[in-house]
C-alpha cells in the first residue's frame, strides 16, 4: 500500500484494531459494526450509519486527529455499534454536523476552505 | 489522481466472499429476506425475547419510515412487511462507498395457540420494529361427546 493511498479515507474493519478501539467503559456489551456509506459532494462528505436500536441522544460521535469514531449503545444496554473511520486530511472533523432519524445517523463533514473546489474567474 | 479514492482492505475482501458464499448457500436471498448479507451481524437483526407474560420479537429496520411497516394478524398468522425505500437524494451528492442498500423484510409467523392474538401489539422506534405477543393459557383439551345414533 503506497502513502499516497493511505492517505485516502480508509473503511475498516474492527478487527483491525480490536485491541486499542474498542469501547472500554460499557460493560457486557457486544459491539457489532454498523453498515455505512460514504457520498461526496463539493462541499464535503455525507455519512450514514445504519445504528438501529440506539437513541439519538445515546449515539456518541468522536474525532481524535483523522479518526472518526462513531458508537452507540442499543436501548436493550446489551448490544451497541461501534465504528472507526480515518478520515483523509482535507476534511474538518471539527465541523461535523449529525442527525438521526429511523436508526440512521446522518453526518455531514465539510471540506477545509481550503479543499473545496474553486471557481477563478478569468478576466 | 487516478488513486482509487477508498481503499477496500483485505478484511472487507474477506466479507466479500463469506457475502458471496452466503448468497450461494442461502439463494441469493438473506436470511432476513434481503438480498445477501447485509449486515455482517446477523444475531443484531432479528431478537426473541420471552417474559412469563409475552413474547417479544424484534427486528432492525434502520432507515424505513414508520409508514413502510405493517403488521397484521390474520387467520392465525402474523404478518410483517417492510420496505426500505433507498436513501433521500441528497442533492450534488457522488457515491463513494456503499454498504447499506435498500431491502424488503417479509415475515410470516403461524401464531401457537398460547399467544393471545388479539392482545398483540406493535411499536417502531429509532428503526427497530418490536411486536409484543402477549402468552394466554393454552386452551383446555375438551372431550367432544360421541353421540351414537340408533
Amino acid at each position: 500500500m503506497n502513502t499516497e493511498t493511505q492517505q485516502n479515507l480508509q473503511v475498516r474493519s474492527d478487527n483491525e484494531d480490536k485491541a486499542t478501539t474498542r469501547p472500554q467503559s460499557a460493560q457486557n456489551v457486544r459491539w457489532f459494526r454498523p453498515a455505512v456509506d460514504v457520498l461526496e459532494r463539493a462541499e464535503g462528505l455525507v455519512l450514514l450509519f445504519d445504528l438501529p436500536g440506539v437513541e439519538p441522544k445515546q449515539i456518541e460521535v468522536q474525532t481524535e486527529e483523522s479518526r472518526l469514531t462513531v458508537k452507540g449503545v442499543r436501548t436493550d444496554g446489551e448490544r451497541g455499534w461501534h465504528r472507526v473511520l480515518t478520515m483523509p486530511p482535507a476534511y474538518n472533523l471539527a465541523g461535523i454536523e449529525a442527525k438521526a432519524e429511523n436508526g440512521v445517523l446522518v453526518l455531514t463533514v465539510p471540506k477545509h476552505e481550503a479543499a473545496r473546489p474553486r471557481r477563478i474567474e478569468v478576466r | 489522481m487516478l488513486v482509487p479514492w477508498f481503499d477496500v482492505d483485505a478484511a472487507f475482501a474477506e466479507m466479500n466472499n463469506l457475502s458471496k458464499q452466503m448468497d450461494a448457500l442461502l439463494g441469493n436471498r438473506g436470511l432476513d429476506g434481503r438480498h445477501g448479507l447485509r449486515s455482517f451481524d446477523l444475531q443484531t437483526n432479528e431478537a426473541l425475547t420471552e417474559t412469563e407474560e409475552a413474547w417479544s420479537w424484534s427486528v432492525d429496520l434502520p432507515g424505513v419510515r414508520k409508514d413502510s411497516v405493517s403488521v397484521t394478524v390474520e387467520n392465525g398468522q402474523l404478518i410483517v412487511r417492510a420496505k426500505h425505500e433507498g436513501n433521500p437524494h441528497i442533492e450534488g451528492a457522488t457515491p463513494r462507498y456503499l454498504e447499506r442498500r435498500a431491502y424488503e423484510v417479509s415475515r410470516d409467523f403461524a401464531l401457537p395457540d398460547t399467544v393471545d392474538a388479539e392482545g398483540i401489539s406493535a411499536a417502531y422506534e429509532h428503526g427497530v420494529l418490536t411486536v409484543r405477543l402477549p402468552k394466554r393459557e393454552r386452551p383446555k383439551p375438551r372431550q367432544i361427546e360421541i353421540q351414537v345414533r340408533s
